[in-house]
């Protein structure tokens, strides 16, 4: 079930991307989180200084773990420039509404997390740029599924996350 | 800008490789379990009311240890009860615990006559000690409905009650043979930080994962489960729990088939209003 939401998503990004007629206004991004794990996404920016954005990202099977996230995302950008130019805008306030779903030899999880977090941005060139973003996650367990009475465990409460994205402005 | 970028990757780096999402606990295993059977709110029956000396006496004769309700009275003594509303009574005024006075409590006590008594945790604690002290006693302390704005700081009660054990206790010298059971961690925590040797038991209503989690995350002795109510426990559960070093209350086994079936467990405490199962097997 949960492959079969991923594919989709996965599927109507890169159709959004492949077929978005409006110029510079979307932007789509390949990368990696802690909690994301490989990720693809879009966003569209409403503004210069404020994009949403929707991505979803698997580990695919790695030591016996399969993983699952869906995220929303929201930028604002910070300390915003008068002039409107791309370079300028170098720090966001990133909002993460983070699904993931996990399951290894003893669970399977059910989890929501919410991050604010702080992103800074490297323009590489008008259309290409790197983005890094670090902030806390708090996690909020929505179900799980013990599969084996091997181990007894918890999704910690809080935990740092990481993301690096390389994004492309169409 | 590069040396930053490169900087940026090896902090991502380093944190996808040291940290892990879910947290497993190590194995403490606990092998010496004997089952222990207490009497539910002292061991009361037909005969005796619950959560009274009286009870408490008829339940440590019989059984391994007993378990009773308290509430906290606005004199700060602990009084065995199950609910916080006093009953009415002519001429008396008082009409929940935490906002009456002990006199008021014992004007109660004798307005009622023989239908009614209420009893301290003190005088309990004395009978234990000097009658049964190797045998031990839960205290439920449930987070109640406050009767009145005046007592509506359940939280602030909560830890003025748990000040109160620790000094009942203290002064009957009862450490390892009480345990406190409450759905409160905050209660509980308050405990834990300001006394050795009292057991301290989460309890659930059935959320059976949750439960453990939250007792191994705050450091609890235990979990105390409501047993049948909303999920099945089993021997794997009960031998999961013991592989992590916490214990387990079962609560209340009644029937006949579901003490059989509890005591195949093999979990550290059983509590029952089936006194006579007991007495007669």
């Amino acid at each position: 079930m949960n492959k079969k939401i991923f594919n989709t998503v996965t599927f109507l990004i890169l159709s959004i991307g492949l077929f978005a007629q409006k110029e510079n206004n979307l932007a789509c991004s390949l990368g990696y989180g802690y909690y994301e794990t490989f990720t693809l996404g879009f966003s569209y920016y409403l503004n210069p200084e404020h994009k949403i954005g929707f991505a979803a990202g698997s580990s695919f099977i790695f030591n016996n773990e399969m993983y699952y996230s869906v995220t929303l995302v929201d930028d604002i950008a910070l300390f915003r420039s008068k002039k409107d130019n791309y370079k300028n805008y170098k720090w966001f306030l990133t909002n993460k509404i983070l699904y993931w779903d996990m399951e290894d030899n003893y669970y399977r999880w059910n989890v929501l997390s919410l991050s604010p977090a702080l992103t800074r941005n490297f323009s590489i060139n008008r259309r290409i740029n790197l983005t890094v973003d670090f902030g806390p996650l708090f996690n909020i367990v929505l179900e799980s599924y013990r599969k084996t009475y091997e181990a007894l465990g918890w999704p910690y409460h809080v935990m740092p996350n990481a993301r690096l994205l390389i994004n492309y402005r169409f | 800008m590069n040396r930053t970028i490169i900087l940026l990757i090896i902090l991502d780096a380093i944190c996808f490789s040291s940290c892990k999402k879910i947290k497993y606990y190590d194995h403490k295993p606990i092998t010496d379990v004997q089952t222990k059977v207490l009497a539910h709110k002292g061991g009361g029956n037909s005969e005796y009311q619950e959560n009274t000396l009286a009870s408490a006496q008829y339940g440590l004769s019989l059984m391994d240890g007993i378990e009773v309700d308290i509430q906290l009275s606005n004199d700060r003594t602990l009084w065995l009860s199950h609910t916080s509303i006093l009953p009415a009574c002519t001429g008396v005024t008082a009409d929940c615990f935490s906002s009456a006075r002990d006199f008021e409590i014992i004007q109660l006590d004798s307005c009622l006559g023989n239908d009614f008594t209420f009893s301290t945790l003190d005088s309990v604690f004395s009978f234990l000690k000097t009658y049964y002290p190797e045998k031990c006693i839960s205290i439920d302390v449930k987070a109640w409905n406050p009767c009145n704005v005046g007592t509506s700081d359940i939280l602030g009660l909560l830890n003025v009650i748990a000040e109160e054990i620790i000094k009942l206790v203290t002064k009957h010298s009862l450490q390892d043979h009480v345990m406190v059971e409450s759905e409160t961690a905050t209660f509980l925590n308050f405990i834990k930080r300001h006394s050795s040797g009292i057991g301290i038991y989460l309890a659930t209503m059935g959320d059976f994962e949750r439960g453990i989690g939250l007792a191994l995350q705050s450091g609890f002795d235990g979990i105390s489960f409501k047993y049948k109510f909303d999920e099945e426990i089993t021997a794997e559960h009960v031998e999961m729990i013991h592989k992590k070093g916490l214990r387990i209350h079962l609560w209340t086994v009644n029937e006949e088939a579901d003490i059989i079936e509890a005591l195949s467990l093999i979990p550290d405490f059983i509590q029952t209003d089936n006194l006579d199962f007991f007495i007669n097997n």
